[in-house]
């Protein structure tokens, strides 16, 4: 009987004019991805390659003097993903470039890239938004009417006089419509494919496949969690049209409202300090510092790297860089956490639950940053030891390290290739999935709870 | 006739479930939405006070001109409450120092300043009336005409001494009388969230930018009402009615802006920012190129190889604050100073044109994406009520066009009153106290910290001010109504010409319509 119920809705659904305008829809949508990936992929990578290629060669004008080559600062931005064509993870609009030289990680900005901040925000247009905003709305669109609508045509009596179980008929409902955007989907994606790989722009390796399969997992999974969300809606009203517009008043509720409330809500309840209060702390411990220091720590002589003063000074600066980072380093990780706990409280949201699943699944957006973050951390630790290393063979230098001036340590030429060089390292599939695997569960007991509701509702459902 | 078939609409529309239910929304999300946004407001406030404060101390606690780099800040608009516009994505400071034009402004605007945080959603007053009462106005028009055909009573009402005409303009004006009590019921508890809190005062200039929102949201719901009504008098169903219009409201608020704004940004390309800075780094190695051969030249001059400096605070393109250092080397400093500082704004005028080139293109980029975009009606009302509420991107290009031609006047000052070949650019020291020999420094410094006794090696207040009275300051002249509207009247008359379009294909059809 199960099947025979799915059967009828998948027809009633084929023959809808809904599902006409949703393929169209998701084809034209799926296709624009995929060239828009291939345009933008293209120019983030000559654009990428061509920042780079003059970063190497400012270091190259640096390498001349190695105390200058150590403090330079360096600003090095994340490579674009191969992977962007799923899912952005917003990391154009978070930090994405982490700046450090050989004796400190200072921090983070957010390049401008090709980013104009004259342009309203829109969201790039990849599986994930096609997902996020097109498919759960479609699920409401595909479930509406699915018991409200017998319930104003008065079928609904007729079906269930007949020996149908409520909850099969129910279950043949839910799984009709979720197969259907299922397969409205799945075409999307091997449109998609079939252009990336005509394109010849883009490599589609195992793991890419692989990433496909766990994109496609969540999308099945969000796909049920909003059908169950429109079936309940449908089961809960007299009204199809009260039916559908309480179900887009959700929809809108849980894909706007709720990350705006959280975010309302992230500094009250995860406060972190302002950068004016850090600067503020930052020159008080300046200031202890410098009082703890006796004369001449000002005192330079551009022409006596051996002048003892030098060694005060560069102590002192040391000092100063040290007891910055700390202040930083805590204000960082303050920022970090409260970022945590803000996507915590939003995952409310299944649709947020989709993006924080395909964010591990990828290693993008935050994720990324934070592998990142730590492993130049280590990289640092590996540029500081080479140069140390550099100093100690130059009898020029009285190898006092100051992190600021290059008065005390070695001046001389370097080898730019004998330099460490930092790569970001590639997390293997296995791993990300596994840790975007609370995010299937969730969206799995979501689906589940809301579905049983519905279900509970529709058993006692009175006909008469 | 059409005022009976108007009040039986409205009637009607006025105790609907669908509408009862959206005005509850409307009634939640306006609030809140005012009142997140209130504090948003409040804590620019507060940091615009700051930054004001620190853009005065400059003046006021500059002990030589050189560390005179003065900032302008623009105070925020409580308009932006309604319509943040671009408000959160520019900053609201600008430091105009010598060795570059500004580009861009900087500062938080944001209540946070967590940069992770912008993953989330933040929505403003100007979004809920785009996506809430188009909803609305959709679920209200879908079966304006489609419901009366299906039931039969169109038939019935048409059989009557009732004009077409009429019964049309009864149905649109029922439909357009429900909106605008729920429109002032939103602007009503806008209010009264605005006047309760403290930081918030309006003027009668914000006052007249409020109504002209408010009527051009009457406006912006009228295209959706009257779409609605052209589709149902088309549709054989209220079911098709609905399916069409919700597709077609789905993808003018959501598919299409995104799809315009990645066409726009292929249409013009624009360079990466990072890229235009690193041939502006070019330039500064060509500056310190010939910063070295000046540096030749003046020691050649002096006859002085080395330096040595006894206490310097500072460093703008050569020591600032310098102080207890002997003449020689103050000789040295000065000609220095007064070589460097106009090679420096000369550079900062050659860096400019990479820069300019840079900002016209994102102009370009912004302004092809709107006229795109333009077919999107909330986009429409995103940019005409951004211009309102002073959030536009024409707004900032004032603001910073009027801080660049500041910094200037600022620095053409320092030229004609030949600030920089003066001691007072970069030293507090009046030529005749500065000590000949390394010895007299020495005794100098020793006696200054004895009397001054100084808090930190750099506390060196108790070595007085330089007089900044005559120094220009910056003020800004803010745009009128119609300078803003101006920007935005074709997109403004595109909407309006839709509207018409859609009034007219719709009464066409339904004159049309055989009722057989």
């Amino acid at each position: 009987m199960l099947k025979t119920i799915i059967i009828r809705e998948l027809q009633n659904h084929l023959y809808s004019l809904r599902f006409i305008i949703a393929l169209m829809l998701t084809l034209i949508l799926f296709g624009t991805s995929s060239v828009s990936f291939i345009i933008e992929f293209k120019e983030q990578k000559s654009t990428y390659e061509q920042g780079m290629t003059k970063i190497q060669e400012n270091m190259k004008n640096v390498a001349s003097n190695a105390s200058n080559f150590a403090q330079n600062i360096n600003a090095i931005p994340f490579a674009p993903r191969n992977s962007a064509f799923i899912a952005s993870c917003q990391e154009e609009s978070i930090p994405n470039t982490i700046i450090y030289n050989a004796f400190n990680v200072y921090g983070y900005d957010i390049t401008k890239g090709n980013n104009n901040p004259f342009i309203m925000p829109a969201k790039n247009i990849n599986w994930e938004f096609i997902m996020v905003l097109l498919f759960s709305f479609l699920a409401i669109i595909f479930t509406f009417d699915a018991v409200a609508g017998e319930k104003e045509m008065r079928t609904l009596a007729l079906s269930l006089s007949n020996p149908v179980s409520r909850g099969v008929m129910l279950t043949g409902k839910f799984l009709g419509t979720v197969i259907i955007l299922t397969m409205c989907v799945v075409m999307g994606i091997v449109m998609s494919i079939l252009i990336l790989l005509f394109s010849g722009q883009t490599m589609i390796t195992y793991a890419t496949i692989a990433e496909i399969g766990g994109f496609l997992l969540l999308s099945f999974l969000l796909i049920a969690c909003a059908s169950a969300i429109g079936l309940l809606t449908s089961v809960l009203c007299y009204s199809a049209n009260t039916s559908l517009l309480i179900g887009l008043m959700m929809w809108l509720i849980l894909l706007f409202i709720i990350p705006h409330t959280t975010l309302l809500l992230s500094n009250k309840l995860f406060p972190v300090e302002s950068s004016d209060v850090i600067t503020q702390n930052t020159n008080n411990s300046r200031k202890i510092i410098e009082a703890s220091f006796p004369d001449g720590k000002w005192h330079s002589e551009s022409n006596n790297p051996f002048t003892p003063d030098h060694q005060i000074r560069a102590n002192m600066q040391m000092e100063f860089m040290l007891g910055e980072k700390k202040i930083r380093d805590n204000w960082y990780n303050s920022q970090f956490s409260q970022y945590v706990n803000t996507s915590k409280m939003t995952l409310i949201s299944p649709m947020f639950i989709f993006e924080m699943g395909n964010e591990h699944m990828l290693n993008g957006g935050f994720q990324r940053f934070k592998n990142n973050w730590d492993d130049l951390h280590t990289y640092q630790g590996q540029f500081l030891a080479w140069f140390k290393a550099f100093d100690a063979k130059d009898p020029q230098s009285p190898h006092w390290y100051n992190p600021y001036e290059d008065y005390s340590t070695s001046k001389s030429k370097i080898n730019i290739d004998e330099v460490p060089v930092y790569s970001e390292s590639i997390i293997p599939f296995a791993q990300r999935i596994s840790q975007s695997g609370i995010y299937i569960a969730l969206l799995l007991v979501y689906s589940t709870i809301i579905f049983f509701v519905s279900f509970m509702l529709f058993v006692r459902y009175d006909v008469r | 006739m059409i005022w009976h078939i108007v009040k039986k609409d409205f009637l009607d529309n006025f105790t609907s479930a669908r509408f009862v239910v959206g005005f509850l929304l409307c009634l939640f999300l306006v609030p809140y939405t005012v009142y997140t946004g209130t504090k948003v407001y409040e804590s620019r406030v507060e940091k615009y006070q700051r930054d004001e404060k620190n853009a005065n101390e400059i003046f006021t606690k500059a002990q030589v001109y050189a560390q005179i780099q003065p900032m302008a800040v623009i105070q925020p608009s409580p308009l932006n409450i309604f319509c943040k516009g671009i408000s959160e994505q520019v900053g609201s400071l600008v430091n105009l120092r010598n060795n570059e034009v500004p580009t861009f402004a900087t500062g938080i605007t944001t209540m946070y300043e967590n940069q992770f945080l912008n993953r989330f959603v933040s929505l403003d007053f100007v979004n809920i009336l785009a996506i809430i009462l188009s909803l609305i106005g959709v679920f209200l028009s879908y079966d304006i005409f489609s419901r009366e055909k299906e039931d039969g009573t169109l038939k019935l009402l048409l059989s009557n001494h009732v004009k077409r005409s009429d019964f049309f303009l009864g149905k649109a004006g029922g439909i357009l009388l429900t909106f605008i009590p729920l429109l002032l019921v939103c602007y009503i508890l806008v209010f009264i969230i605005l006047w309760i809190s403290p930081f918030v005062s309006l003027s009668a200039d914000d006052y007249a930018r409020i109504l002209l929102l408010f009527l051009f949201s009457l406006l912006y719901l009228s295209f959706f009402i009257f779409l609605g009504s052209y589709i149902s008098s088309k549709a054989r169903t209220s079911s098709t009615s609905l399916i069409i219009n919700l597709f077609i409201w789905c993808f003018l608020l959501f598919l299409l802006p995104n799809a315009m704004s990645y066409l726009g940004k292929n249409i013009v390309k624009i360079d990466n920012y990072s890229i235009v800075r690193l041939n502006m780094g070019d330039l500064d190695g060509e500056f310190w190129e010939k910063r070295g051969e000046l540096q030749q030249q003046v020691q050649k001059e002096t006859g002085l190889e080395n330096h040595s400096w006894n206490l310097c605070a500072g460093w703008n393109y050569g020591p600032v604050l310098l102080c207890f250092t002997t003449l020689d080397n103050m000789i040295y400093e000065r000609k220095m100073h007064e070589s460097t500082a106009p090679m420096v704004l000369d550079y900062a005028t050659k860096k400019w044109h990479l820069q300019e080139a840079y900002l016209n293109r994102l102009y370009r980029q912004q302004k092809i994406i709107k006229y795109l975009s333009s077919l999107s009606p909330s986009e429409v009302l995103k940019y005409v009520s951004a211009s309102l509420c002073k959030s536009d991107m024409e707004s900032h290009v004032d603001f910073m066009n009027q801080a660049r031609s500041y910094r200037e006047q600022f620095f053409n000052y320092y030229k004609e009153n030949k600030i920089f070949s003066s001691y007072n650019y970069f030293s507090p020291h009046k030529e005749s106290e500065i000590p000949k020999t390394q010895e007299e420094a020495v005794i100098m410094q020793a006696q200054w910290r004895l009397t001054a006794k100084p808090e930190s090696t750099f506390d060196l207040s108790s070595l007085g001010y330089v007089s900044t009275s005559a120094l220009p300051r910056f003020i800004y002249n803010e745009r009128g109504i119609l300078d803003g509207l101006a920007d935005q009247l074709w997109i403004f008359a595109v909407l309006i010409a839709a509207c018409t379009v859609l009034i007219w294909i719709t009464y066409s059809s339904f004159i049309k319509y055989d009722i057989r």
